[in-house]
């Protein structure tokens, strides 16, 4: 996830007017027989290189803009990668579910800032505590200040200085404004509104830097999100086994603009695994280009259930053409 | 942090063990629906051998009836004049018929569903509503549509709106639908977290936030005030409380006025497990109907033996008491 102060630049785009959206077939070329399993979370860096946090054998893969593997570290350091973000100094958080934790590493993984939480060890469930299987992470662009979404086992955002010292936190189990059933991914817009994706209360919250409820937006099951300088970006789940198969619910990214009101979507109205067919679009990022990036929990939601079970596409992108 | 939902004067008893049912009659632990009629008999649509059974006001049996005549159970309403409509979700179809049960009409054909998702009448349709100025009906199509129908009081087919998705006007397995006056009509868009306010000719009007919307009823008067059954989470959710398994109540702009029910499910006289029918009497004395069996009981690993609660009685409290 960009931090959308940086996204500034970008001065051949057109930061008005409908944006249009195609995807690019094949982007990601890895060197035999390098492979995700399932991309679960995508960020990219001030020089446009796209890190993709994944549950292969090689958690960070690294690429250029065109899709050239780079690089890749991490072997053997993860439990559970979940979320990735990058902040402005191209720093990485690393929101890892199953280790309760997040790092902050440099970008080739070979300095660790700080850890917040304890790895292996999951606060209370539903206790309020920090953590319990965590799932994203976001920096304000206004204070630098730390936001994490917490997650399967909370029903929480967390608040933490740019140094990891706990500020606050806030939420609880429920559907009225302020609680949470289950917050899966979070962003913080430029005027420092933090933006959560209440997955399983089909809605995104608005809430400012300390945790007042602002407004509630009706998205169906909300999974990722991520922003620039205009738009916000949501990657939006499937129904639920009951609804499975009906068309145009979910599966799909929804570009709003900082109000709330949609501007454009993306992805075709049926799940699959074609060039515009989405499965799980578990994360979101974009560049400085205004090219969206999605990883998917393809293998989860979908590779795993047929037989004999196979990885299946999972990180997707989409060129900006207008 | 969030608004408390509070209302000295919409307060609830729980009263267990109101209906008394002679051995051998048994709702199959799914008393699917409850409608109430102008002398305030309780009329309960449930998946036993019995399917219409019928209590006085204090909870004694009076009659049961409708053996062999439906296929799977879902929505009961009665009209000002004591008629009654049953909606039958596994035969396809919707039936009027006198106080004394004798047939007037049937829409739809029994055991042919239209095309899954074509918008035709009918595939599994959920409930009926009927228009107190008119005698038109309202059906909510339900778990093979994403539709409602309009009829005229003799059962003629007059318009159909809706779609599969999840913008307004769009459904995910709109289950339940109720009139607010004379005027408007709200759906319990259960698969969308959602209950919204249409015309009486489809036109949207608003929509707001609810937690798996399964049940919908109004009570009379110039503001109406809309009860609604909500279900519990998905899966991914289980256990977590405050979720669902609530009647929450509200006014027409979705605000908030009371709610009952507690924190997690069970069979406990304050607790709900999927409230799926919900009718006021002439006192403002609650009924609801749940599916036990089929939501919670049958889930179990080891599934209760005999009747699991699924018809529950609420008293309001009146103000000033206690």
């Amino acid at each position: 996830m960009t931090p959308a102060a940086r996204k500034t630049t970008g001065g051949a785009r057109r930061t008005s007017g409908k944006p249009g959206y195609e995807p690019v077939p094949f982007w990601a070329k890895l060197p035999h027989p390098m492979f995700f399993k399932e991309a679960t979370s995508v960020a990219v860096d001030s020089k446009d290189r796209v890190y993709v946090f994944n549950r292969g054998a090689n958690p960070v893969i690294v690429l250029d803009r065109e899709g050239n593997f780079l690089e890749t570290w991490g072997a053997g350091r993860f439990n559970r990668p979940h979320g990735i973000y990058i902040d402005a100094k191209d720093d990485l958080f690393l929101t890892d579910d199953l280790d309760h934790t997040v790092r902050k590493v440099s970008r080739d993984g070979t300095r660790t800032h700080f850890v917040l939480g304890t790895s292996g060890k999951p606060a209370q469930w539903q206790g309020g505590g920090i953590f319990n299987r965590p799932t994203h992470t976001a920096v304000s662009p206004v204070t630098g200040d730390i936001f994490i979404s917490d997650g399967y086992g909370n029903s929480r955002v967390h608040r933490f200085t740019a140094q990891g010292r706990h500020v606050k936190s806030w939420g609880e189990p429920g559907d009225l404004p302020g609680h949470f059933s289950l917050p899966h991914n979070l962003t913080v817009l430029p005027d420092g509104r933090v933006v959560v994706c209440d997955r399983e209360n089909f809605r995104v919250q608005v809430f400012n830097e300390d945790g007042r409820f602002v407004d509630q937006w009706h998205m169906h099951r909300p999974m990722s999100i991520t922003s620039d300088s205009a738009f916000i970006y949501v990657g939006e789940g499937g129904a639920p086994p009951v609804q499975q198969g009906v068309p145009n619910l979910g599966q799909r990214v929804v570009v709003l603009d900082h109000s709330g009101q949609e501007v454009t979507r993306f992805g075709n109205k049926v799940a699959g695994e074609g060039f515009d067919q989405f499965l799980a679009p578990h994360g979101i990022a974009v560049d400085s280009h205004g090219d969206v990036y999605v990883a998917e929990v393809s293998f989860t939601a979908y590779g795993s259930t047929l037989t004999p079970p196979r990885e299946v596409p999972s990180l997707r992108k989409w060129r900006r053409v207008r | 942090m969030a608004k408390k939902a509070a209302s000295s004067s919409l307060r609830f008893e729980p009263v267990p063990g109101w209906a008394r049912i002679p051995h051998g009659v048994t709702f199959h632990s799914d008393a699917t629906s409850v409608a109430v009629d102008s002398k305030d008999r309780v009329y309960v649509f449930n998946r036993g051998p019995q399917p219409v059974v019928v209590f006085d006001r204090d909870g004694n049996f009076l009659e049961s009836w409708g053996a062999g005549e439906f296929d799977r159970p879902h929505g009961i309403e009665i009209d000002a004049d004591d008629n009654l409509y049953f909606v039958d979700d596994g035969g396809h179809f919707v039936q009027k018929r006198t106080p004394k049960g004798k047939v007037v009409f049937t829409l739809g054909k029994r055991g042919v569903p239209a095309t899954w998702q074509g918008g035709g009448m009918f595939n599994r349709p959920t409930d009926v509503a009927v228009n107190p100025k008119n005698g038109d009906l309202f059906v909510s199509d339900g778990y093979g549509n994403s539709r409602v129908h309009k009829f005229d009081s003799r059962g003629k087919h007059l318009k159909s709106w809706g779609e599969p998705g999840s913008d307004p006007g769009q459904f995910s397995l709109p289950h339940n639908i109720c009139m607010v006056g004379d005027d408007r009509v709200a759906v319990a868009d259960r698969e969308n977290f959602r209950v919204q306010i249409f015309t009486t000719n489809g036109e949207y009007l608003s929509q707001f936030h609810v937690h798996h919307p399964m049940s919908i009823t109004s009570d009379p008067g110039p503001n109406p005030k809309l009860y609604v059954g909500e279900m519990g989470p998905p899966p991914v959710q289980a256990g977590v409380p405050n979720l669902g398994n609530h009647v929450s109540i509200f006014d027409v702009s979705g605000k908030q006025l009371g709610r009952f029910g507690a924190p997690l499910p069970g069979q406990g006289p304050d607790q709900l497990i999927a409230p799926h029918g919900v009718v006021l009497d002439s006192k403002g004395d609650i009924f609801i109907g749940e599916v036990s069996w089929t939501f919670w009981a049958s889930r179990l690993p080891k599934p209760p033996l005999g009747e699991v609660v699924s018809l529950r009685h609420w008293r309001r409290v009146s103000a000033g008491a206690r």
